[in-house]
């Protein structure tokens, strides 16, 4: 059975790759699934070129990440929240991180 | 196909070694007979399995007659505490129990069912660094006291425990001594008649061997209640048709890493240092366990302010495979029961990942990890609110139940 990797060592890796922003959310019908959906719905006022996913705990995508607990929330192939709602402080943060300029 | 990532879960389970695959195959080819069979093809296969007896008895330098084959360690933890319980209750008696708090989920699981049954079970802690006191040990026993079992190297933290002190004790008390000896067989010499113990615990899948094999040692004169007493396989201690190419897999997987132990030790625990070298460049971070007491392949690190379920997980996306000692229950996450019992709060728990090594890693795959494992410490541990952070370093109190964080 041949395992697809998400990300392969070293590859397309997206942690180093700051153009895109892609926002997995891996949700249930719970109250912190609700929340974690409004969180993502406030901060793309802030970054308005995200692209935003929503997944069950059943999808392939969750499978292929480990995501077994809702709310799950992937940025930029980074899982940054599992099974508790990621607050907004956080994510901002983190998309702050990514747009800091490189040093030359 | 070939497996694809740096695996540094080896306390999990362990690749199969391919000389063990070769041997395995043709038990699920032309090998098919039942052992049992008078007839001479299953005699052939019969020859086998004793064959793979002998490999596993040498192993632990037991004899073969002291080794009855199980499906892994849990069965074999389960068939040493049950049936000791179940032989003293055929005598119309309920007896008491000693073991402690950090062990296998196989061995609690095994004493909380015999509790149920109207015996007594005392859980003895251990010290902060997850290592139980032998004379706490000894101090629990009781004149009902009937068993005591203990692990031999905790599988969480990699801490070897007192179990010759302790055997000895039950000896001189005429307590039964189990074993867990799942985390040390294959990784360090062990020799059953010098530990002191009746019953012994181990299974092929920790040291290359297939899963669905293991071995309770059974001390000649030792006596219990089987489990599965319907058939007249392992001489009426297990009942069942054998799983031929899981034990024949298991025998050959006992006969290589006999060969191979010395140096398999000597490169784990260069890995080992390199690794901890490595680790030792990130702030903040602590070392679980008893350094003068824990064997090489095992290391729990607690990496401060580190989310250690979003760092394996982020590290798994990346082909990098770790454990964690937290896990998951009716949807919530737990802390780890382990390092719990020895002191460490919740906080601390949530820190912590396991590294476990074996003898298929390089020192490159050490560098690899070791560069990943800083890259996402460092991004997780930013997204934080610096507020969060605090001040806390590898001596803070908020490690230990009590503290706050």
């Amino acid at each position: 059975m041949r395992r697809k990797l998400p990300l392969s060592l070293g590859g397309r890796d997206r942690l180093m790759n700051k153009s895109r922003r892609v926002v997995e959310l891996y949700l249930d019908d719970s109250e912190a699934s609700r929340e974690q959906r409004e969180v993502i719905g406030k901060i793309r006022r802030r970054f308005p070129n995200l692209n935003v996913q929503e997944f069950g705990l059943q999808a392939p995508q969750a499978f292929e990440r480990g995501i077994f607990l809702a709310p799950g929330l992937v940025i930029d192939d980074v899982i940054l929240g599992l099974g508790r709602v990621v607050s907004p402080g956080k994510i901002r943060r983190f998309m702050e991180q990514r747009e800091e300029p490189d040093d030359e | 196909m070939g497996f694809e990532g740096i695996y540094f879960d080896h306390a999990a389970t362990t690749p199969v070694h391919p000389e063990v695959v070769e041997a395995m195959l043709p038990y699920l080819q032309e090998g098919f007979p039942n052992p049992s069979s008078i007839h001479a093809a299953g005699r052939g296969v019969r020859e086998a399995v004793n064959e793979a007896r002998e490999r596993v008895a040498g192993l632990i330098r037991s004899t073969p007659d002291e080794i009855v084959f199980a499906s892994g360690g849990t069965e074999s933890a389960t068939m040493a505490i049950l049936g000791a319980a179940f032989k003293l209750e055929s005598n119309g008696k309920r007896g008491h129990i000693v073991t402690t708090a950090i062990e296998h989920p196989a061995v609690l699981g095994a004493c909380q069912f015999v509790e149920q049954r109207g015996h007594e079970v005392a859980y003895v802690r251990p010290n902060t660094n997850v290592r139980v006191e032998p004379q706490a040990i000894i101090e629990a026993f009781q004149p009902e006291t009937f068993l005591v079992t203990m692990m031999y190297v905790n599988n969480e933290v990699g801490t070897v425990q007192p179990v010759r002190e302790v055997a000895q004790a039950a000896r001189e008390r005429g307590i039964l001594m189990h074993c867990d000896g799942v985390q040390a067989v294959g990784k360090m010499p062990v020799d059953v008649g010098e530990l002191g113990v009746d019953l012994f615990t181990f299974t092929g899948h920790k040291y290359g061997g297939p899963k669905g094999a293991g071995a309770l040692y059974i001390r000649q004169g030792v006596e219990l209640t089987p489990l599965c007493a319907g058939g007249k396989q392992e001489r009426g201690r297990r009942g069942g048709t054998e799983n031929v190419p899981g034990i024949v897999g298991f025998g050959k997987a006992s006969q290589l890493v006999s060969v191979h132990l010395e140096e398999n030790v000597r490169h784990v625990r260069q890995l080992r240092e390199r690794l901890l070298e490595q680790l030792s460049n990130i702030s903040s971070t602590r070392l679980n366990g008893d350094p003068a007491h824990t064997v090489s392949h095992i290391m729990s690190v607690c990496l401060i302010y580190v989310d250690a379920l979003l760092l394996v997980l982020n590290l798994s996306q990346r082909g990098i495979y770790l454990s964690v000692g937290s896990a998951c229950a009716s949807g919530k996450l737990e802390p780890s029961y382990v390092l719990n019992a020895a002191g460490m709060s919740d906080f601390a728990s949530f820190c912590s990942v396991r590294f476990s090594l074996g003898p298929s890693n390089t020192l490159e795959e050490v560098a690899t990890v070791g560069k990943k494992v800083a890259e996402l410490a460092d991004l997780l541990r930013k997204v934080r609110r610096p507020e969060e952070i605090g001040q806390c370093d590898e001596n803070c109190p908020c490690l230990w139940a009590g503290g706050t964080a």
